[in-house]
């Protein structure tokens, strides 16, 4: 599903049928879920990573980067609302479940969200209508990526 | 008051008693008490009477143990000017009273024994003046119970009054007094002048008539528009919780069960959120039975609507919402939190993770009044795909999502009310540091009364769909991705290695500078509008050290692509938000202005 040509060059295929992935899974693994989003695919390649990028019929925007070994490694998303984070985020939902909760304790109040522990990273922010976030695993990013590349 | 009077004493009758007497050396009785023998004199009638002007009375005498059957002889006291006896005999006389008074005044008849002169009677005469009605009566207000008292003076009870034809009464009605006051009472329909031509007539038929012109206010002039706001601690602040809210502004609203104006409750600790539509309370805060809204197969229409990280889940239910005089008419609400309806879909925690106690929420509920009508939208009206999955059906078990009509959706009461219905104004009092609280004021409506004008204001559009607009700091545009958000509790923008400010130890989602920054930044609307904003950042660990401090200026943290201007840009400025389509003076929103 990846077409790499030259470093440094992205390239942009229209694909037939849908495509999607969790937070830490491989590209294998994920393909049988798409169907939930039914949108239209994007694929981005570099030398460094793929972006598969699907546009939801809810209007949401996602991003997966994909390691050239195969393993998402980081998601983004915008839109009008939410994407079905159980899916996007895979084993890492309940980890961020919790990790919501704590820091409810601590933050008097409604704003975005930033978790930022060892093995996950997670960003929301918006209001009504207008939502966005991004999750990575800061231990997959493949060498020479930084957090502000993930957008 | 009736009276009777005799040889010099006055005694107050209870109950119209009557009258005899007696001269002296015990020689008179009374006519009840007379002892065999006695000459007594005995009046009919016995009691006080009152006459109008021109109104006569007959008087008949008797006298007791009157074996020569001598009669009496009959007197007028004061003798001339109030009137005068005829038809005089030793048994009767008739007095006649004069065809005018000036003023209310009364006589006295007085009966002596012709065999006796020391057995007298006498009957007081009350003379009145003619029914009048005068004075003027209060000012109504349209939907507003009224009540007021026509009084009429002179006459002799008991009394009629009528409301006579040809009045315009607009809703209000004449009581069935006979006393001389009477009622107008009744709730006023339209505004204007009520006239109501009134009619008293005394029980001797005289008449007595007055025309009222009852000024009804227009209700917009009972409405101050104007909800006072507080930056407090919020309600989830003491035991068992211990949760203080830092910069949330909260106020409270009255929910009434629709068409019912008694069977209503305040709720206070509401969180004013421009960044949401649509009221939402929390269950535990709810003690009215409300209206569930049902869908078209009679189950139960339940939302799940996501915020940031979090969603509430409760029940579609319908309100009167009324605030500051403004009211919202069969309003749809969330009821968070509902026992009813404990068991929250897996579609809908996929969005985010439950508030739905006061623990969580910190909240007693939420006031949405941002730029949308409707907290979906269109989305939510057509099924499939494209469908965001917010309202679902319930039947007794399991929840299925379903499609909402705008109409049903759960939506700003801004938009619903009768009159200053195009959007609000947030107005609060600069901040410096921290401070325990602070008090604003939420007004409803712009530019539609004298109060609420945008003035100087700058006017910034913002993208319809998005409810966005463009804000520049640091050299990085965040295009269509900023916006204004009362229910953001700090300003929020760039990462911490973006913007060079460290965050806060334990605390990350926090700035903590080691010294204040004043920064700037340019805020851009769809309409080319742009203007600078200054603002500080300060310690986060510092500025929220002591948790009785609910007012922080200063308070900002970390998140990348988008500019959230929360509740410290508010602080010390009028903000403007304009509801969608909704017309203004300065064009069809959404727009916000500052």
């Amino acid at each position: 599903m990846k077409s790499r040509i030259m470093r440094g060059i992205f390239v942009m295929l229209a694909l037939p049928f849908p495509l999607s992935a969790s937070l830490g899974g491989d590209m294998t693994s994920v393909q049988t879920d798409q169907a939930k989003m039914q949108g239209t695919l994007r694929t981005t390649s570099s030398d460094s990573y793929t972006v598969h990028e699907i546009q939801a019929s809810t209007g949401v925007a996602v991003k997966e980067y994909v390691s050239p070994a195969g393993q998402v490694f980081a998601v983004t998303w915008q839109g009008p609302f939410h994407p079905d984070l159980r899916q996007l985020l895979g084993t890492y939902f309940d980890q961020y479940a919790q990790a919501v909760q704590a820091q409810r304790a601590n933050r008097r109040g409604h704003g975005p969200l930033l978790i930022q522990q060892p093995g996950l990273v997670v960003q929301m922010a918006g209001h009504m209508r207008s939502f966005s976030g991004r999750a990575y695993v800061p231990q997959m990013l493949p060498a020479g990526i930084h957090a502000e590349d993930i957008r | 008051m009736k009276r009777v009077r005799l040889h010099g004493f006055v005694f107050l009758s209870l109950a119209g008693a009557l009258t005899a007497t007696v001269g002296c050396g015990g020689t008179s009785s009374g006519s009840n008490s007379a002892s065999p023998g006695s000459i007594s004199v005995t009046l009919s009638p016995s009691s006080a009477q009152t006459l109008d002007p021109g109104g006569a009375v007959s008087i008949t005498g008797a006298v007791a143990n009157d074996t020569s059957n001598r009669g009496v002889t009959w007197s007028l006291s004061p003798a001339t000017g109030e009137g005068t006896l005829g038809n005089t005999s030793a048994t009767a006389v008739t007095y006649n009273a004069p065809s005018s008074v000036a003023a209310a005044t009364s006589v006295t008849v007085t009966a002596i024994s012709v065999a006796n002169t020391a057995a007298t009677a006498s009957l007081i005469i009350d003379l009145v003046t003619p029914p009048t009605i005068s004075g003027a009566l209060p000012s109504g207000t349209v939907g507003t119970a009224y009540s007021a008292s026509v009084i009429e003076a002179g006459g002799v009870a008991p009394f009629t009054w009528t409301l006579a034809a040809g009045s315009s009464p607009d809703g209000l009605s004449l009581g069935s007094s006979t006393s001389d006051s009477d009622t107008i009472s009744g709730t006023p329909t339209t505004q204007g002048t009520a006239t109501l031509n009134i009619t008293v007539t005394d029980s001797k038929g005289l008449t007595a008539s007055n025309t009222f012109n009852v000024t009804i206010n227009p209700l917009a002039s009972s409405k101050s528009n104007v909800q006072p706001i507080t930056v407090n601690t919020g309600p989830a602040a003491g035991p068992p919780y211990n949760e203080p809210y830092v910069d949330g502004a909260f106020t409270s609203v009255t929910v009434c069960v629709p068409g019912s104006v008694t069977n209503c409750q305040t709720i206070s600790g509401i969180l004013v959120d421009t960044g949401s539509s649509g009221l939402r309370i929390l269950s535990s805060a709810l003690t009215l039975s409300l209206p569930q809204q049902t869908g078209s197969n009679g189950n139960p229409i339940v939302e799940c609507l996501p915020f940031i990280e979090s969603i509430t889940w409760g029940p579609v239910q319908t309100v009167d919402m009324t605030i500051a005089g403004e009211e919202a008419k069969s309003l749809p609400i969330q009821v968070i939190g509902s026992p009813k309806f404990s068991t929250i879909p897996d579609g809908c925690t996929s969005y985010g993770v439950p508030e739905d106690d006061l623990e969580n929420l910190r909240a007693n509920g939420l006031l949405g009044v941002g730029s949308f009508v409707q907290d979906c939208g269109s989305a939510c009206t057509v099924s499939g795909s494209s469908n965001p999955g917010l309202y679902y059906t319930c039947p007794s078990s399991g929840c299925e999502v379903t499609t909402e009509s705008l109409s049903n959706q759960v939506q700003n009461p801004v938009a619903l009310f009768a009159t200053d219905n195009n959007g609000v104004i947030i107005e609060l009092p600069p901040v410096s540091g921290a401070v325990t609280s602070i008090t604003g004021s939420l007004v409803f409506g712009i530019g539609t009364q004298s109060n609420n004008g945008l003035g100087s204001a700058t006017v910034y559009t913002i993208d319809p769909s998005t409810g966005n607009f463009t804000t520049v700091y640091g050299g990085v545009s965040y295009t269509d991705a900023s916006f204004l958000d009362s229910g953001s509790n700090a300003l929020y923008f760039l990462d911490s290695n973006t913007t060079g400010i460290p965050t806060c130890r334990d605390y990350t989602f926090w700035y903590c500078p080691s010294t204040t920054l004043n920064l700037s930044a340019s805020n851009q609307g769809t309409n080319g509008a742009t203007g600078t904003v200054d603002f500080v950042v300060g310690n986060a660990d510092t500025l929220t050290a002591n948790e009785n401090d609910a007012a922080v200026n200063g308070l900002a943290g970390p998140i990348s692509g988008t500019f959230d201007w929360g509740l410290p840009f508010f602080f010390g400025r009028n903000v403007y938000t304009a509801i969608e389509g909704q017309n203004t003076p300065a064009g069809v929103g959404p727009y916000w202005a500052y």
